[in-house]
């Protein structure tokens, strides 16, 4: 993917964001250009809180990062299937399913996809 | 010990002739058509030029999250994620019925409440998520690839939705699909096994879901919107396909009484047999139509005598509906009583799996509101169909008993009957 102006792979990938808050298309896009992990954060998170089916009163970039997936922050076992499906689509990545059972916090799905998504860019 | 009364408490339609009880009746009424020109593929030319539309829905994207509905309805997100198209068409008609039965959510989400379903399933979204599977090499599918797709949609996401604990289950006997969900809702109620019953269908109306029809050459080519569903006229060529949700409350007679519900119609009784005859075509003699005709009147304790109105499922395809008018001709010989008879798929189109409980719910309306539907579309009576006595503008006049019959591949027959409330 280029890192300076907007490839048809990159717009296609775009168009699965299609229905997700802008921020996180704007997100997904400044990542894209610049691969920084404030914005790979932005992406998870803001999907995340999108997926729920009850929104969190506390942006979830201000929660501690102990807050369970499920019992604190309320993600459904389907929300999480939904992101990482999403995060696979967007970012080239496999996970595994021992890979999701493990990311039980949100210092844990942070940490896991700053290691899984490369940081360095694939053009 | 006498049987169980089984009565209708609550409608809900998102139909191509209204998407509420009220717009419903008075197309009825005025036999008014939902049928439209309508484009299939994009920017390709099609045989098939017209469908029933489903109108203030645009459910054209893949994307869930790109679907519009009425702003009478709230769809949360978790919900619409495992939706076919139909799927949205079906929970807005259910919220319709729940609403219309005056049911609070705990008296759905209860152990002695069931739900039943019928729906051919989304093989646009199927479609969809297979060359998404494909495309990614295989290695990785949408979640809700399989529940938003397969023929049971309806139930997987309504169960969960509306909390369902008493019974949940679909069925799929295609064109009878929906009629075959009200029987066995109906025997559950009466044997007691259940109190409350949801019966839910639906159809999406894409490409995907009508075109292949007409690889069997069942779907008319007749371009004009007026005349192209046309039951029992001899100009008839083949159905017009139309989607949408229908959704019916089914309740013990003596709960429905207890709450004080408002009693559309009560079903009285029902009948089925096959045809052992071909995979598509009905037997030519109607023969297995007849008797599930028969068996429907025997469990409804009702001589033939005894009906008024016969909803027929006459889809307006040549062989379909011939083979129809001779079973009724074999239940009720001509020169004998003969009931009104209508097919209102010639305002609706075909519903496929959902046309039992859209005709089902369409009777329950003429029943409660003392209307005959009228045949619609008759221009020269087909003359193997002149033995039957068709209402040529719907008749505000008491139905009385009504036969509601339906026909599905494989030589599928229903025959419900339903009735005022005693």
């Amino acid at each position: 993917m280029s890192p300076e102006s907007s490839t048809p792979a990159q717009n296609a990938k775009l168009a699965k964001l299609t229905g997700y808050p802008e921020c996180v298309r704007q997100a997904y896009e400044r990542f894209c250009m610049k691969r920084n992990p404030d914005d790979l954060q932005c992406v998870v998170f803001g999907a995340l809180a999108f997926l729920l089916s009850t929104k969190p009163a506390t942006p979830l970039d201000q929660l501690p990062d102990t807050s369970l997936l499920q019992q604190d922050i309320g993600a459904d076992s389907l929300a999480i299937t939904e992101l990482v499906f999403l995060l696979e689509e967007l970012f080239d990545i496999s996970i595994k399913n021992e890979e999701i059972m493990a990311i039980r916090t949100l210092g844990d799905l942070r940490a896991f996809v700053l290691a899984k998504v490369p940081l360095q860019s694939m053009a | 010990m006498s049987r169980r009364e089984v009565v209708i408490t609550g409608l809900g339609f998102i139909s191509s002739i209204g998407n509420s009880n009220e717009a419903v009746l008075d197309s009825i009424k005025e036999l008014r058509h939902g049928i439209e020109p309508f484009e299939f593929l994009s920017g390709q030319d099609s045989a098939v030029k017209v469908a029933g539309t489903v109108k203030d829905f645009n459910v054209s994207s893949t994307n869930c999250l790109e679907w519009t509905h009425p702003a009478a309805y709230t769809v949360p997100r978790e919900i619409l994620r495992g939706l076919a198209p139909h799927g949205l068409y079906a929970y807005c008609a259910t919220l319709q019925a729940i609403q219309d039965a005056g049911l609070d959510p705990a008296e759905v989400g209860n152990e002695d409440t069931g739900l039943y379903c019928a729906s051919a399933g989304s093989p646009r979204q199927l479609h969809h998520y297979m060359r998404q599977l494909t495309e990614g090499g295989a290695k990785r599918g949408h979640p809700m690839g399989v529940v938003s797709s397969i023929s049971g949609t309806l139930n997987f996401n309504l169960g969960a939705a509306f909390k369902i604990r008493g019974a949940n289950c679909g069925f799929s006997s295609a064109c009878a699909s929906s009629s075959h969900a009200l029987g066995y809702a109906y025997d559950d109620i009466v044997l007691g096994r259940l109190k409350r019953m949801l019966v839910v269908a639906g159809e999406d109306l894409n490409a995907e879901s009508m075109l292949p029809f007409l690889g069997m050459r069942a779907l008319s080519l007749n371009a004009n919107p007026d005349t192209a569903s046309r039951p029992f006229d001899a100009g008839r060529d083949g159905f017009v396909g139309t989607g949408g949700g229908v959704a019916l409350i089914l309740e013990e007679g003596a709960l429905a009484r207890a709450r004080g519900a408002r009693i559309y119609a009560q079903i009285a009784g029902w009948g089925q047999a096959a045809d052992g005859h071909n995979i598509m075509i009905s037997q030519p003699n109607g023969d297995g139509l007849a008797l599930a005709m028969r068996r429907a009147l025997k469990d409804a304790c009702i001589e033939p005598d005894g009906i008024g109105y016969i909803n027929a499922h006459a889809t307006s395809t040549p062989a379909g509906d011939l083979s129809e008018a001779r079973a009724i001709a074999t239940v009720f010989p001509p020169g004998t009583h003969q009931p009104w008879v209508s097919s209102t798929k010639a305002l609706t189109g075909h519903g496929l799996s959902m046309a039992g409980a859209l005709e089902g719910a369409i009777c329950a309306l003429a029943i409660h509101h003392q209307i005959i539907p009228g045949a619609a579309n008759i221009s020269r009576l087909d003359p193997a169909c002149a033995h039957l006595r068709l209402p040529l503008t719907s008749l505000s006049e008491s139905p009385g008993t009504v036969l509601h019959n339906s026909s599905g591949f494989g030589g599928s027959n229903v025959c419900l009957v339903m009735k005022p409330e005693r």
